[in-house]
């Protein structure tokens, strides 16, 4: 792939021509909020919704993991129309998340919380208006091995298409509109196979909602 | 008309399939029915068939013998309002048609169809023209309007007899197609300026040229049958009345691009449709239409029904691709687009049903003549499913640039309740039970506003009706073309009401893969909710705005970028009736339940019948004594806390001019 020019916040770098704008960003230190994009996917799965960048010669922001390097490209990440619109998206995922930091396993590991850094980023307090409404709905399978914590779940898939890389297909997602839910489910399985306990699901969740 | 190739040997083989296909066709059509054989035609598509159709049927074959007359069973005219329907005649001498007949009166209009009576007379609604649509002098001004062009067949030719469609003129247009190269095709598309009529009104000629300049060998064709929306059935009638016009839409479409494979995603909820179309593939089949050699051509092409599994979000093209290939229904972000890489990363036209319905005519017509019809922008017909507070709702097919007031006061007959005026409740059938009952005048609604394009449209006011019905007007307007479903509302209908209803359609009906749609839509529902409910807060609207900002354009697919329109529109246009909603706890339109009081009125109750106290146990009645009249009355009382506001106490009114019981608003409160 050839290298191009492009710029980013008014700087010049050089990136891969054809690479995923939200790596580049990312690689060279400009922060942008993300929960859903997994590294070396094909087809971004863009389903958080908050990379939003300033393209030149676009007129609504544009998702950072669905823009693709090219030359001339001339990206803002600050400017207030992304950030705004960004703001709202990520206002949408604390009412779906369930702020409990002091018991959050992520946070006793010591690893890096992607939510609290977007909420820095936004400058907006972490206090979540959060209701349940899942996690009453969806009946646990016992067998499945995992446990999902659908209260803190921001359903950003990550686990799930993890899980289909991997060759095992073992947890999906269940449910319409406000109740979509992840499920670890051996019943959704023809063939009653079960979770190895890889723990790839675990390691991607931003939310730390998958335990064993 | 476009150029034809030079004829070459493939040429007169196609005319020649073809010519063969039409000889047979007619010649099996007038060995059973002669020019004045008795033909009658009954609707037994979905929507008649909820009202009785097939009891009709039944009484129309007990009282035929063998070979007096011919019975078919036909799809919908579009006349809703009036069915069962029922069109009695010979092909010399034309049709009558027939409306609000049951089990009973088909028996007699049917014995009476020659002469006419006074007993069948008042079930008559008028002649069936060429075109399929109904002339009378009660209808003029909505014939007037009405240009059938995909609606042509509908409820005239029987959708389970391929012949019937080859002898009204069908599959010539696929031969004529095979005739030219697919480009030419496609240039036609182009010169008629054919928009998709799935919503979104993208160029067909564009989608399908993008599919064809592919580098591959094999693609798919789509048609996209998962008509979701609340308060639309057109594709429903379509694929009901008239499979075939679909199937030779598709076969041209995979001439045009170049595909083998076909698929048509139905809803299962559509199960005639569902066995309607089979039928018809089946019968294509046998005549060599589809499968290897198309009419004796090179072109190979096959259809296959594929069943959804009913979900609003599958209305999405690539939700749709996602659900057929196996997985959850869910869109996949654009580009690339499926006519790039679409089904099994085949390039893929998707297209719905009506759009690929006009590709017959647009190719037997020319493009120029559909682009004749309607705008500049938008050609062609628009068809709507009319329903909600007018006089006569249905399927109609008008130009594109009719006005909103053309299609509800002269095509839908004005404001007015639909089960007024039928036979059996107006005067002019007292003769029927020989004496005359009394009954409530057809009340005439004011009208208020107009819901265009279902949850992804808008509500447009009273101000919005001398507006043409286009993709850019609508767009302008912040409704939508949608899939076509025209809702119209009066005065008694309220605003926030229906904004909370399609609201909570979007909510529950989002796929669940994006976060703006899936969180926003609820948010705004528990906002809208609130209002109704009158927990309204003052900065709720401004909240909602900000809501529907984000989810429009943060949303990962267009149904999520189009479900705040509602909202959106009903807050630009009514938005005098949130404030009052808010800021006074009332609902002008009488709906919000938290927001009224049934309230009862002794002085106006004179029958002291007590219905309502049967009815409703929040209603209790005592006895009193007038001294002064010496006469006993009864007094009525409605105990707030017990009604639940199901209005059962209004229904049950004995009272005939007037109702007893009405509503008030704001709700009275204790105390008050």
């Amino acid at each position: 792939m050839a290298l191009v020019r492009i710029d980013i916040n008014g700087e010049k770098i050089e990136a891969e021509e054809g690479a995923r704008l939200l790596d580049v960003l990312l690689e060279h230190d400009v922060y942008v909020p993300h929960l859903c994009a997994l590294e070396g996917e094909k087809r971004p799965y863009a389903a958080c919704r908050l990379c939003f960048v300033e393209v030149d010669g676009q007129e609504q922001p544009q998702c950072a993991c669905l823009t693709n390097v090219k030359e001339g490209l001339s990206v803002d990440t600050r400017g207030t129309k992304a950030f705004e619109l960004a703001k709202g998206v990520f206002s949408l995922h604390l009412f779906e998340h369930r702020v409990d930091c002091v018991d959050c396993a992520l946070g006793n590991s010591g690893a890096v919380c992607e939510i609290r850094r977007a909420a820095r980023y936004f400058g907006m307090p972490l206090h979540s208006v959060w209701r349940s409404e899942v996690a009453e709905e969806v009946e646990p399978d016992e067998s499945a091995g995992l446990k999902i914590d659908h209260a803190s779940c921001v359903l950003c898939g990550k686990c799930v298409r993890i899980c289909k890389e991997t060759g095992h297909a073992f947890l999906g997602m269940a449910n319409r509109g406000a109740r979509t839910c992840v499920i670890a489910d051996s019943r959704v399985r023809r063939d009653r196979s079960v979770c190895i306990e890889c723990r790839a699901c675990m390691t991607q969740c931003p939310t730390a909602s998958i335990s064993l | 008309m476009t150029a034809h190739r030079t004829p070459d040997a493939e040429q007169r083989e196609t005319t020649a399939g073809y010519d063969a296909l039409f000889e047979a066709a007619t010649q099996r059509i007038s060995e059973a029915i002669a020019e004045d054989t008795e033909l009658v035609l009954v609707n037994t598509a979905t929507c008649a068939r909820s009202v009785g159709a097939l009891e009709v049927l039944d009484a129309v074959k007990a009282v035929t013998r063998d070979g007096e007359r011919v019975v078919i069973e036909t799809g919908c005219l579009g006349h809703c309002y009036a069915e069962p329907t029922l069109c009695i005649g010979t092909i010399a001498d034309g049709f009558k048609v027939y409306g609000y007949v049951d089990a009973v009166a088909a028996r007699f209009i049917v014995a009476d169809a020659k002469t006419g009576s006074l007993l069948s007379d008042p079930y008559l609604i008028g002649r069936l023209d060429a075109d399929g649509s109904v002339v009378s002098e009660e209808l003029a001004p909505r014939v007037a309007h009405e240009r059938r062009l995909i609606l042509r067949n509908c409820g005239v030719i029987d959708p389970l007899d391929i012949d019937q469609y080859v002898a009204a003129g069908g599959y010539r247009a696929l031969a004529h197609a095979l005739s030219m190269e697919g480009a030419e095709v496609i240039d036609a598309l182009e010169r008629a300026r054919l928009r998709g009529r799935g919503g979104a009104g993208f160029p067909t000629a564009t989608k399908w040229r993008i599919c064809a300049e592919q580098e591959t060998n094999d693609r798919a064709i789509v048609c996209n049958a998962d008509e979701g929306d609340p308060g639309a059935f057109i594709d429903r009638a379509l694929l009901e009345s008239d499979p075939h016009s679909l199937i030779e839409g598709m076969a041209i479409a995979a001439h045009a691009v170049g595909a083998a494979r076909g698929y048509i995603y139905v809803r299962a909820e559509y199960p005639l449709a569902i066995e309607r179309v089979r039928h018809a593939i089946e019968q294509a089949r046998e005549r060599s239409i589809l499968g290897q050699g198309v009419l004796g051509s090179g072109l190979s092409f096959d259809i296959e029904v594929f069943e959804a599994a009913g979900s609003f979000a599958c209305g999405e093209e690539t939700a749709l691709l996602a659900s057929m290939e196996g997985g959850r229904g869910t869109p996949v972000p654009r580009p690339p687009y499926p006519a790039q890489s679409g089904l099994d990363d085949l390039p893929t036209v998707i297209d719905n049903v009506k759009t690929l319905t006009y590709v017959r005519h647009i190719v037997e017509d020319g493009g120029e003549a559909f682009a004749r019809f309607g705008m500049p922008e938008s050609t062609g017909t628009a068809v709507f499913a009319l329903s909600g507070k007018v006089a006569m709702p249905g399927l109609i097919e008008v130009p594109m640039g009719t006005t909103l007031r053309e299609a509800v006061f002269d095509v839908g007959g004005g404001m007015q309740d639909p089960n007024f005026e039928k036979p059996g409740t107006s005067a002019k059938d007292t003769l029927i039970f020989g004496e005359r009952i009394w009954t409530p005048p057809a009340r005439d609604y004011e009208f208020k506003a107009v819901q265009i394009g279902g949850p992804s449209g808008g509500c447009l006011p009273a101000s919005c009706l001398d507006m043409p019905i286009a993709f850019d007007t609508l767009d302008k307007a912040g409704a939508m073309m949608g899939s076509g479903g025209l809702v119209v509302m009066a005065d008694d209908d309220c605003m926030v009401d229906m904004a909370r209803y399609f609201l909570g359609f979007t909510s529950s009906e989002s796929c669940g893969k994006c976060t703006p749609c899936r969180a926003g839509s609820q948010c705004m529902l528990d906002v809208l909710t609130r209002i109704s409910e009158g927990d309204g807060a003052e900065d709720d609207m401004r909240k909602l705005q900000q809501l529907a900002e984000t989810m429009q354009h943060a949303s990962l697919c267009n149904l999520g970028r189009t479900a705040p329109n509602p909202v959106l529109t009903t807050l630009r246009y009514f938005e005098d009736e949130y404030r009052r909603h808010i800021e006074l706890h009332e609902c002008p339109a009488l709906v919000c339940r938290n927001l009224i009081s049934y309230v009862f009125d002794d002085v106006r109750c004179p029958s002291a019948c007590d219905e309502c106290c049967i009815v409703c146990e929040a209603i209790v009645s005592d006895t009193g004594y007038d001294g002064l009249q010496g006469r006993v009355f009864r007094t009525h009382e409605i105990i707030d806390e017990l009604c639940t506001r199901c209005g059962i106490c209004v229904d049950s009114c004995a009272g005939r001019t007037f109702r007893a019981i009405s509503k008030v608003t704001p709700a009275l409160r204790k105390g008050e």
